[in-house]
Formats: C-alpha cells, structure tokens, sequence
C-alpha cells in the first residue's frame, strides 16, 4: 500500500525556524568571547607573523648605508601592525553590538508577530556574524596589502632568503655522517 | 697637517659612524620584537639570523624561552655573540629555573674569553650546564654551527666562513633531526675542563 507523503511549505513556519536558528547564532556570538576572539586571532596572527618576518629580515653589508631609511619603514610596517590590531579590536566590540540588536530583535519580530509582516527582509537578521567575518578578512588583506607595499621599498636592500630550511640542514646532517663514517673507516685501517 | 678636506671627511665619517650605531641599535630593538612574536606564535617560518648581533638575540630568547634543554654546537663560543650582557643574563636565568639545562658542545680546545667564559666558570659544578669537545677531528673542522631549543626552535648555520645563517622558531621535525644528530656527536665527546681564573690581585 502507497502511502502519500505531503508536504505541506508553510512559508510562515520556516520563517519562524529561521529567526529561531539566528536568534541562537546571534545570542552565542554575543554571549561567546572565546568565538568572537578565535576569529579575530586567525587574522592577527597571519598578519603579526608577516609582520614580524618583515621585520627580522637582515640588511645586506653593502648596503649598510640604507639602514636609517630600512629602519623607518620597518616601523611604518610595524605600526600598520598596531593600526590593524586596534580596528580589528574596534570591529570586533562593534560586531558584539550588532549581533546583541539582532536577537533582541529576533525576540521582537517573535513576541509582536511580526514575522509575516517583516516578510522575507528577517533575513537581515543573520548578517551579523557573515559580516563581521567579511570585514575582518577585509581588513585583514587591506594592511597585509599596505605592509607588503612598504616592504618593496626596502627588498633590494635587504639579504634575499635563499635557503630551503630542511633540504640545508639534511645536506648538512648527511655531510657530518659521511664525515664520521670516514673518520671511522680511517681508524680501522690504522 | 690635516686639509680642509681631510678634516670635512672626517667629520662625515664621524657622522655616518653615528647614525649607523643608533640605527644599529634601532634594528636590534626591532629583530628582538619580531623574534619574540614568532617564538610566541610558534611561527615555522625561517628568518635570517647571519649578523653576530641578531645571533646573541636569538640565543638570549633561547635562553629565556627554554623548558627543557638548550643545545648548542659551535667553534668556541664566539665573544661576539656570547659576550653580550644579555646572553650571559639570560643563560644565569635559564639555569636559575632548575628546569633547564644547557648543552655545549665546542669544536675548539678552549672557549673564546670574555663574559660567557666567565658564566662557565661560575656554574662549572652545576650538572645543568655540560661542556664539551667533539672528539673526532672532522668533526672539529665541520663549517656546520647549529643550536636548538627544547624541541621546537633552531638556529642553523651552514657555513660559519660565509656567515649565513637561518633560524625557526617552530619546527618539531628539523629540530628532532639535529637533536639526535647532535645526541650521537655529544655521547661521542669529552668533557672540557673549564680552568678557574684566580682573581686580580691589586698591586
């Protein structure tokens, strides 16, 4: 025996569903700290790490005489490094505001019934958290962008990093072993 | 006699002198920030680390971020970068913590003298501070200087004659590498006797 299967779309219901997984999404974004916080560390510690590369790069001995000027952009690099850091921080208690007026006025739209009214623009209500997202990516890659710019100014001047960290030192290691094993062989003919 | 000319390119050299001190210590005090944000984000990536100065930096973060050992294979511990003040400090502490111990393994008959010596002089009973010699003789006159913290962090330096060298502040697996490596090459030495220096005696 068939059994038929309706399904019945209840717009109303699924907008309801809706405000109730974003009344939940925005709460915990706001509530969270730790959430907000990993986000926000993800892109700091990309740019900090560059940053600090940046930085660290040795000057080349015949071009000590352009050290003065290396140094100032370095610090120009270094405090895009604190500008980055501060918006991110501003973005980030902005975006906790943000997501605090949007559950309250998801428990708004549900407590006037207002759902049916607000139609299909109670999808605004989401944005927080996709935002906030976005505009710490933005960031994020505007001043990566702005450091690498300044870093250019001073690249010929600077040591070019040439090694292949692991292929060096394994060609080292097995450079000492054929080393000793000759030692060895040495010792045994004698 | 010195001319008008002599005496003004004098002056100019005095004056490039000066600002390449103060620029010298601007960039220590920048390449000493950037190592202690890559230590601290654990950073895998490989920075420069050839001038004698950013050596002793290294070597003081080493010294300040260890937990476990410290082990360091080199000529004869160069004054140049293991004089510094603040690497003499930063090895007391290190060794004040209880907790860390400090490996050494010198290709050469003695250290280099100066402040360092000084250090191994002063902790030469303490059982967290081992100095020793490389026995082999090839291995004496390897150009390979390398130095490793705990597990983690490394410094490498191909060829000390071409001074260049690189360092990783995060990198468990090359670090492992030059542990054991370094492991065979100190169960193979032996112990070097640190002479006691009698202090001055005022005339």
């Amino acid at each position: 025996m068939v059994v038929p299967i309706f399904i019945v779309h209840d717009r109303s219901a699924a907008r309801i569903t809706f405000i109730e997984i974003t009344f939940g999404l925005n709460l915990a974004f706001a509530t969270y700290e730790k959430f907000r916080a990993y986000i926000k560390d993800i892109f700091d510690t990309n740019l900090d790490e560059y940053i600090a590369q940046s930085i660290a790069s040795e000057t080349e001995k015949s071009k000590i005489e352009h050290q003065s000027r290396i140094n100032a952009l370095k610090n120009e690099i270094k405090a895009i490094g604190t500008k980055h850091m501060n918006e991110q921080l501003e973005l980030n208690g902005f975006m906790k505001i943000l997501a605090m007026v949007a559950s309250a006025s998801c428990l708004g739209v549900l407590c006037f019934d207002l759902v049916d009214l607000c139609g299909d623009q109670i999808a605004f209500l989401i944005s927080p958290f996709p935002l906030y997202v976005l505009l710490s990516m933005f960031c994020f890659w505007f001043y990566r962008y702005k450091a690498s710019r300044i870093k250019k100014q001073y690249v010929d001047f600077i040591k070019k990093f040439e090694s292949d960290p692991p292929s060096d030192i394994k060609k080292g290691l097995e450079s000492l072993d054929a080393q000793d094993n000759y030692d060895e062989d040495n010792t045994e003919d004698t | 006699m010195l001319t008008s000319e002599q005496h003004a390119a004098g002056k100019e050299h005095m004056k490039i002198e000066f600002v390449s001190s103060a620029d010298a210590v601007l960039d220590e005090t920048n390449y000493r920030e950037a190592v202690e944000t890559l230590m601290r984000l654990r950073s895998d990536k490989a920075i420069g680390n050839s001038l004698p100065s950013h050596a002793a930096i290294l070597f003081e973060a080493f010294f300040r971020n260890a937990q476990g050992r410290v082990r360091i294979f080199c000529q004869n511990l160069n004054n140049h970068v293991f004089g510094i003040n603040g690497v003499v400090e930063s090895a007391t502490i290190a060794l004040n913590r209880k907790n860390v111990g400090i490996d050494i393994l010198i290709q050469d008959a003695t250290p280099d003298s100066g402040p360092f010596l000084k250090f191994l002089q002063e902790n030469r009973t303490n059982p967290l501070l081992r100095l020793r010699r490389v026995d082999k003789e090839t291995t004496r006159s390897a150009p390979i200087n390398f130095s490793i913290m705990d597990n983690e962090a490394l410094r490498y330096e191909k060829d000390r004659e071409k001074v260049k060298a690189f360092a990783i502040m995060f990198a468990p697996n090359l670090a492992g590498l030059l542990i054991e490596k370094y492991e065979k090459m100190f169960a193979a030495s032996t112990p070097l006797q640190i002479p006691i220096i009698e202090p001055d005696v005022a005339i």
